[in-house]
């Protein structure tokens, strides 16, 4: 094999976020050439949008024939999720330390999250706990998968585009293909477990229970989820005349597949009452935990900011008081929350300026928001036309190559992507 | 120093995107034989995409291996 030990190993600040972008750019286009020179989507746009919605785990997708599809396309385009969902980076740090010194700015361009938790001292083995904790839940969810009636193929299949929080299926229909209670609820409890922070589960490998339990990130994320699903459950039983398990089923669903940024469909939502559309999209945006394959602003930022307008409150009342910001019982620095605060406005702002662009390609304001939500967070599927029973096929050309920018830079949390156009990266000061 | 401007290490760089290309290459690989185990002729794409990510992979290996490498060296290799 060729590789080159002359190179110098060190890899700066910079060289990190270079290297990150630019693999998940050429992963792209090398990855979308089997669907292109196969000829099953024949055109560049669209391939490159169909694998970078596979990288990213965002799983819209512009294919209208997914049965006509060979199982050797399909299992690639389910494992294009698989190999997103870790971390193109992480998961080849982990499987072959091949980087040397470069690993940790490695990592660090291209892991999600807030504080970065390191389960070893030693960065490739931290990135090798978690490839397991991946392949551990991968397994087990295909075995429960094959149990409920489904072929090894599909499992599997099923099984990457969960545990990645990706959302590719190999039916046209989704997960309502197999019309499978016992199905939905496997796929609910391992899109629920695929996006909590993966640190939990060496956690649980040392019977820290307790600190998972008190784990601030994960009480906000589940209570998020039962709240909105709840709502939604209400909404469908009381006025659409679905049946309380039918409802407490498709409301579970639809909400743990939106709020994992998964994007599973068992149900046509565009058909619910539309301020269920408000809920769910609140969900795109707010996303998983930290440390997971989920994408979306996350839990953790979204409890500091909470508590950030809960202090401000505070200070009015009693302004000389010193009111820190703790999560899981330890203070949250000044400088995170900050970093919070700014990457907050950073993505509203990128959510309206690509809102604001997808509307100038000439889609309506209420599919753009839709396929905004998405794409930056990297669920799936949108609203409208664009929503959840129906493809992307029919965007214009200049929207797809813009949603494929927002999967990206939402995969990557935006700065390391957005880092390259900024001046200062370029300068030697 | 080399690279650009003098703040990237463009052999790093090189080599760690040829390393990923290759893995890439490896995945082709699994969906091949996913091909031929269900007697699907597709497997042939992926042995095209294999190819054309070991000559690519393998030039940005091969290119950390030089001596220095500049943008204008890879201009005129291209």
């Amino acid at each position: 094999m060729l590789l080159s030990k002359n190179a110098n190993s060190k890899v700066t600040r910079r060289d990190g976020y270079l290297i990150v972008s630019l693999t998940w750019l050429l992963f792209t286009i090398f990855g979308m050439m089997p669907y292109y020179l196969g000829g099953y989507i024949p055109n560049i746009t669209d391939a490159f949008f169909e694998t970078m919605s596979g990288f990213t785990t965002t799983g819209s997708t512009i294919v209208d024939n997914l049965e006509s599809f060979p199982h050797g396309m399909l299992f690639w385009r389910s494992l294009t999720q698989w190999i997103g969902g870790l971390g193109i980076v992480i998961f080849t740090i982990a499987v072959l330390p091949v980087f040397g010194g470069g690993t940790l700015q490695l990592f660090s361009a291209e892991s999600t999250g807030v504080v970065h938790d390191k389960i070893h001292p030693k960065i490739s083995s931290t990135a090798n706990t978690i490839w397991i904790v991946y392949l551990v839940l991968t397994v087990i969810q295909t075995i429960l998968l094959a149990f409920g009636g489904m072929s090894i193929f599909d499992a599997v299949c099923h099984s990457f585009a969960t545990t990645s929080t990706g959302g590719y299926s190999t039916k046209q229909n989704s997960i309502a293909y197999w019309n499978s209670a016992y199905i939905e609820y496997v796929i609910i409890i391992f899109m629920l477990l695929s996006s909590m922070n993966f640190s939990i589960y060496f956690l649980c490998m040392k019977r820290k229970i307790s600190k998972i339990i008190h784990n601030t990130e994960i009480k906000w994320f589940i209570g998020s989820v039962l709240v909105i699903t709840l709502a939604i459950m209400f909404s469908l039983y009381f006025f659409m005349n679905y049946d309380l398990e039918l409802a407490f089923r498709a409301s579970l669903f639809q909400v743990s597949s939106i709020h994992t940024s998964c994007g599973f469909i068992t149900d046509d939502y565009n058909l619910w009452p539309q301020y269920t559309w408000f809920l769910l999209i609140f969900a795109m945006i707010a996303g998983g935990c930290t440390g997971s394959t989920a994408g979306g602003i996350k839990a953790y930022r979204g409890a500091v900011i909470y508590k950030n307008i809960r202090n401000e409150f505070k200070k009015l009342i009693h302004p000389v008081a010193v009111l820190p910001i703790r999560m899981n019982k330890e203070v949250v620095p000044f400088n995170i929350v900050g970093s919070v605060k700014t990457f907050i406005i950073f993505y509203l702002a990128v959510f309206a300026l690509g809102w604001f662009l997808l509307i100038c390609t000439g889609v309506n304001i209420t599919d753009s928001l839709g396929i905004t939500a998405s794409s930056i967070g990297n669920t799936g599927p949108g609203l409208g036309t664009y929503g959840a029973i129906f493809t992307w096929s029919g965007l214009p050309v200049l929207a797809k190559w813009i949603a494929s920018f927002l999967m990206l830079i939402g995969r990557l949390e935006l700065f390391s992507v957005l880092i390259l156009f900024s001046p200062a990266f370029w300068s030697k000061q | 120093m080399n690279g650009y401007a003098g703040i990237l290490n463009n052999k790093m760089i090189a080599k760690v995107l040829g390393v990923l290309l290759l893995v890439e290459a490896l995945f082709f690989v699994l969906c091949a034989l996913v091909s031929i185990i269900y007697n699907e002729s597709d497997y042939i794409y992926f042995i095209y995409s294999i190819l054309i990510n070991i000559t690519v992979g393998g030039f940005f290996c091969y290119s950390a291996r030089m001596p220095t490498l500049r943008l204008p060296d890879v201009m005129d290799i291209l």
